[in-house]
């Protein structure tokens, strides 16, 4: 029924600029391209098909409704940011396959998880470390499997609910400190030289990021703290049950060793090189050697990388640039201008539209349907266009609630532990300051 | 005679309160492969996680529901008898259909975000046009 509802919505949008003219002020192609991204905008919300359908949907449509020439929109498709992200989940595939994330989460554990509190605590380090360096998802994916197991041996309600927070806000929190832990950053800055011809390097939106990722990460450690220090359970099983699975993993292996080389010597790469050779170009040289090296399987590789982000990505950068080349992205905001006069009023309607849409979508999807209407605001309200990407995906990347935000809610839900009203509890307290600390870095520091 | 079957196993009070004031309800609990599998698709369907990956978030929740019958089959014990079988959802139900012959099937499933019932939901809608089937 509601993929019904949607897709006859769906064809009224497409059908639009067939038998009306355009509204004043947006050209002909202009009208077909906002159609067409309205749609867009529907199915990236509703999911009624997989996220990166709808941008190849986009790419179609742009080409059948003749808003420039098929080989036109096609060449738009292709973007430095996209081979990033590949480069960058090449390598998590590398780190995870080589045993590295699992080491180091046991080992965390060893060390921390010696009490409750430290045990929380201790899966709320490894989940918010490994967020920085790779993405959320695949750190959810990794935690899962042992928060589960903690929480089958602990076998208390209580404990099992703070472990799976702990597990969702450390993964989600820290996603937007670097361009690895979201490919959102790196789609968003992308978005943005496109509109505008400016640019953030890595070490530039780590710099930016930092004091509100930082923040946050300290505000739920102190809620888990809170919650965590009233339960009383006996650990033991925990910490027997980590020692074994170390003691089965040995000694550090050479193919750790040589990942973990190669990983750091990458991340100093997109740092110091990412700027004059490109990051893209750095994550491929980061490529080649991993299958130099022999450490890791193009096999592994086809297991662990979601090829569809390439067509999601793909698609929204070109969309993206249509709606700047027709108008669109000038003409929307026109309309918002006649409501909102107020710079700052815009920015902080920004960033609680931004807040509330990524509980319920992809937050890739907040970004590729949000940006390129919001970087039309720099001219007319004078932001810059940094502080108008940082203001939509720094917040996009607080999904800590609903389900269907991120895998992280998702699975930790699935697996009847925790329940949406446990998320929810307090993670609008992470959401509602996170939007705070943005609006004030927006207003007062990213400038 | 009641046939419970429950979608989630969520060792829900409110739903064993409901539980026991039926007649003489009997439990199935239905561990079926293929509906786990869709459920882990559908817990990463939104993000850009690999089929390998999936794969193995898959065999966690399908050992984990295994567990969970377990742990339900003895939170529901002193109010009914609960059959723990691996296999087809709908065939399986069929399967004691016909041999016990009940009044009434009852899902059960509690409130909230539950992707077990996304996946349910369509084999219920085509089951109770043919067996007298209601939610508890």
């Amino acid at each position: 029924m509601k993929k019904i509802i949607v897709l006859s919505i769906s064809a009224f949008f497409l059908v639009l600029p067939i038998i009306f003219n355009p509204p004043s002020g947006l050209s002909p192609e202009g009208f077909k391209t906002v159609c067409i991204f309205f749609t867009c905008a529907l199915w990236w919300i509703t999911n009624v098909v997989p996220l990166m359908i709808t941008s190849v949907f986009a790419m179609a449509m742009l080409s059948i409704y003749k808003v420039s020439s098929p080989s036109e929109i096609f060449s738009k498709f292709g973007s430095s940011a996209i081979f990033f992200v590949l480069g960058s989940l090449i390598l998590a595939s590398a780190f995870m396959r080589s045993g590295l994330s699992t080491r180091f989460a046991l080992k965390i554990l060893e060390k921390f998880g010696k009490n409750v509190v430290g045990l929380v605590m201790g899966v709320y380090l490894i989940s918010s470390i490994l967020s920085i360096f790779i993405s959320s998802h695949a750190v959810a994916a990794l935690m899962f499997p042992i928060v589960m197991e903690m929480a089958f041996l602990l076998d208390d309600e209580r404990m099992s609910r703070v472990l799976f927070l702990s597990m969702i806000w450390g993964a989600v929190l820290s996603s937007s400190l670097t361009f690895l832990g979201g490919a959102r950053a790196v789609l968003a800055v992308e978005l943005m030289r496109e509109a505008t011809g400016k640019y953030l390097s890595f070490l530039e939106w780590v710099e930016r990021a930092f004091p509100v990722v930082v923040t946050e990460l300290v505000l739920g450690a102190l809620i888990l703290w809170y919650v965590s220090s009233k339960i009383n359970v006996p650990i033991d099983a925990v910490r027997r049950d980590v020692k074994e699975k170390l003691s089965n993993m040995g000694k550090v292996t050479s193919r750790e060793k040589l990942v973990s080389l190669v990983f750091v010597l990458a991340v100093i790469g997109w740092m110091i090189f990412g700027k004059s050779f490109g990051l893209a170009s750095v994550s491929l040289i980061v490529v080649l050697f991993l299958f130099l090296l022999n450490l890791v399987r193009w096999q592994e590789v086809e297991e662990d990388v979601n090829w569809g982000i390439i067509l999601m990505y793909g698609g929204a950068i070109a969309l993206g640039r249509v709606m700047n080349e027709t108008g669109v992205s000038n003409w929307i905001i026109d309309f918002f201008e006649r409501f909102i006069k107020n710079p700052e009023v815009f920015l902080v309607s920004l960033v609680i539209i931004v807040v509330i849409l990524t509980e319920f979508m992809s937050n890739s999807a907040v970004v590729a349907f949000i940006l390129p209407m919001a970087l039309s605001a720099q001219a007319k309200y004078g932001i810059p266009a940094e502080v108008i990407t940082l203001s939509v995906t720094i917040p996009s990347g607080l999904a800590l609630m609903m389900p269907m935000s991120t895998p992280a809610v998702a699975m930790a839900i699935s697996s009847g532990k925790i329940d949406v009203k446990d998320t929810v509890k307090y993670g609008w307290i992470l959401s509602a300051f996170g939007a705070f600390l943005t609006i004030l870095m927006a207003k007062y520091v990213w400038r | 005679m009641e046939l419970v079957v429950p979608i989630n196993l969520r060792k829900d009070r409110k739903v064993k309160r409901k539980i026991q004031k039926l007649k003489d309800p009997v439990g199935l609990v239905i561990i079926d492969p293929k509906i786990i599998e869709l459920v882990a698709q559908i817990t990463v369907e939104k993000g850009w996680i690999g089929f390998g990956t999936t794969e193995k978030i898959f065999q966690v929740l399908l050992e984990e529901y295994r567990k969970m019958a377990e742990s339900w089959e003895r939170f529901m014990r002193g109010i009914m008898k609960v059959r723990i079988v691996e296999g087809n959802f709908r065939k399986e139900i069929e399967k004691v259909y016909e041999e016990l012959k009940p009044d009434r099937i009852y899902f059960v499933k509690s409130g909230g975000f539950n992707p077990y019932w996304t996946v349910v939901k369509p084999i219920y809608e085509q089951m109770r046009k043919i067996y007298p089937i209601e939610i508890l």
